[in-house]
């Protein structure tokens, strides 16, 4: 079981209507794991389509920076080209990078941006949800 | 394995990794996909046949940018082959088409209720399809040691697609597809094919998904078309040596601290799969039967820590002797270990083992291993009478965090090597070169060791 003090942050502001592209969430400041510690982006509650292969890349904001860091990704094949309805993920993990963790300053408060690629093209059309984001120490 | 065990083992997985990682596997595969193909297996399944012991001799599987025209040649008539048979015979299990559907069915696809994703057997299931799609492949050419190469896209060099499988990038080319996003050329995302945080894992409750998430399944979804997709993404030939990849970067990890294990309850371990094996005869293979490769399937990787090629079935390695180490750095042959070594130098099992090499860890790169200097700043690789074999060092990240480490050995095959070394009569180094320099260009170092130790095959 995922223990309740695996979690030391999490905090949602932003919608959980499917929509098109990105998806922007405003969460805490990521905690400050032990560096042997993974840092995770905890996705809840994806839904995307079963006929699309989507490789997640997830990308945090600073307040008042204009530039993005890069957090990790995480990547889902289709079922098949015509599968038809929604896979649902209660959760999806995003590990977050040695780069980022350094990168990032103690105690900043992050946008968390979700963008789903096919490839290297952004799926701009991809309608998907996830319904909250958290940042976890496991 | 019966339904029971299934769920026993697929609970104690799901305890393992949390109940985070069991809420991204459970919808996938509780719920059956809908899909349009029809892929179960040709012929009868009943009444299986338990794989046993493989006796073939030990070869490495190597990276798909680096074959020879005639390893590339090989590699291109075994496809063909298998894609002929598929057309002469559609009913033979070792034809291309049904080699794709194994993939299919066992993700659900058709109807079948099997998914080996997002979950604890997508490793061993995966090793054990390319176990027997490569032994087929080696017999519609008759050759026993074809092993399949492996695509290292974590190196790179390598981030475009493997030559082989785009040139022609037509029909003519049995390791074409024509689906692919990918087109030749293109390279990669940066972010993609990044095995750091998974080698990173320490359990494999953790590393298997972290792996399977990405960069497994980034790279599927970067190739594109069939690739990106469950049923149809073993139709494209790059698909296994992706997949060799990945399976290289399990064994990477398995390799890399000794606390990195494949689960060992036993209802894992007795977890079987099933496969039509090289003469169409329906096969089920343990877990416990493919987490040695080297032992059980018979490869090994070339590239990342060792390169050797072993022949029969060898039951262990015994020492002969040690070289006498002047300083970490200078080594030097005894009369005695000579006189040892003499009587073996026709037998083709004898092995180099370093001790704790202390290998460049400033950047990923590839290197030479000669016992000789001259040979060294020539850098002539295996066409060297003093080369060894090829080391690979590849950092887990770019920014140098999270080092493996050097490994606490590394074993190289002696074959037609022996008595060059038995000449070394005054005291000798070994040198690294960096495997793309050439000539005068060729930066050369002294490889510092803990020991060296020669060892002697035991025939099984």
């Amino acid at each position: 079981m995922l223990a309740a003090t695996y979690i030391l942050a999490a905090a949602l502001l932003a919608s959980s209507a499917a929509r098109a592209g990105d998806l922007t969430f405003h969460a805490q400041a990521p905690p400050g794991c032990e560096s042997s510690t993974p840092l995770r982006l905890l996705l809840k509650d994806v839904e995307l389509p079963r006929s699309r292969a989507v490789t997640i890349r997830a990308y945090a904001k600073q307040a008042g920076r204009e530039e993005e860091s890069f957090i990790g990704l995480f990547a889902v094949m289709a079922d098949s080209a015509n599968a038809a309805g929604n896979r649902k993920m209660p959760q999806a993990r995003v590990t977050a990078t040695p780069a980022f963790r350094r990168a990032i300053e103690p105690g900043a408060t992050v946008s968390v941006i979700l963008r789903p690629f096919a490839g290297k093209t952004a799926m701009n059309d991809l309608d998907w949800s996830v319904r909250a984001v958290e940042w976890a120490c496991r | 394995m019966d339904r029971k065990d299934k769920e026993e083992s697929r609970r104690h997985f799901l305890a393992r990794i949390g109940a985070d990682a069991a809420a991204l596997i459970l919808p996938a595969t509780l719920v059956a996909p809908a899909f349009a193909q029809v892929c179960a297996p040709p012929g009868s399944t009943a009444n299986p046949t338990p794989w046993t012991r493989d006796c073939r001799s030990i070869q490495p599987r190597r990276p798909a940018s680096t074959l020879t025209g005639t390893e590339i040649s090989k590699l291109k008539a075994a496809y063909k082959a298998m894609r002929d048979l598929a057309v002469s015979d559609p009913t033979d299990p070792r034809g291309f088409v049904h080699q794709t559907h194994i993939h299919c069915h066992n993700c659900g696809g058709g109807g079948s209720s099997i998914q080996v994703h997002f979950g604890d057997r997508f490793l061993p299931w995966h090793r054990a399809y390319l176990y027997f799609h490569e032994k087929i492949l080696g017999q519609l050419i008759g050759d026993v040691n074809f092993r399949l190469p492996y695509w290292d896209w974590e190196n790179p060099a390598h981030r475009t697609m493997p030559g082989a499988y785009t040139s022609p990038n037509n029909n003519t080319n049995p390791l074409f597809n024509s689906p692919r996003s990918m087109a030749p050329g293109d390279t990669l995302d940066p972010t993609d094919g990044q095995p750091a945080t998974a080698l990173s894992e320490t359990n494999f409750a953790d590393f298997s998904p972290e792996l399977e998430g990405s960069p497994h399944g980034s790279i599927h979804n970067a190739v594109g078309g069939d690739m990106s997709a469950f049923d149809t993404a073993a139709k494209d030939p790059i698909f296994y040596a992706h997949h060799a990849n990945v399976d290289k970067l399990w064994s990477d990890w398995t390799n890399a601290d000794a606390s990195h294990t494949a689960p060992v309850t036993p209802a894992w371990l007795n977890q079987t799969q099933g496969f039509f094996d090289e003469n169409k005869k329906w096969r089920t293979i343990r877990n416990a039967d493919v987490v040695n490769h080297e032992a059980k399937l018979r490869y090994i990787y070339a590239g990342r820590t060792w390169e050797f090629i072993t022949w029969l079935c060898i039951r262990d390695w015994v020492l002969v002797d040690k070289l006498q180490l002047i300083d970490t750095s200078r080594l030097q042959l005894s009369q005695t270990t000579r006189q040892k070594l003499l009587p073996l130098l026709d037998k083709a099992e004898m092995r180099l083992r370093l001790i704790s090499p202390q290998l460049p860890t400033d950047r990923s790169a590839s290197y030479f291993l000669y016992y000789d200097e001259s040979d060294a700043k020539a850098n002539r690789g295996p066409q060297s009478p003093s080369y060894l074999g090829l080391i690979s060092v590849v950092l887990m990240s770019k920014e140098g965090d999270h080092k493996m480490g050097s490994p606490r050995k590394l074993d190289f095959d002696l074959k037609g090597k022996l008595k060059g070394l038995t000449d070394r009569t005054s005291e000798f180094s070994l040198f690294l070169a960096e495997r793309n320099a050439k000539g005068s260009n060729a930066a050369v170092s002294k490889l510092a060791v803990r020991g060296v130790e020669i060892l002697r095959g035991q025939e099984g």
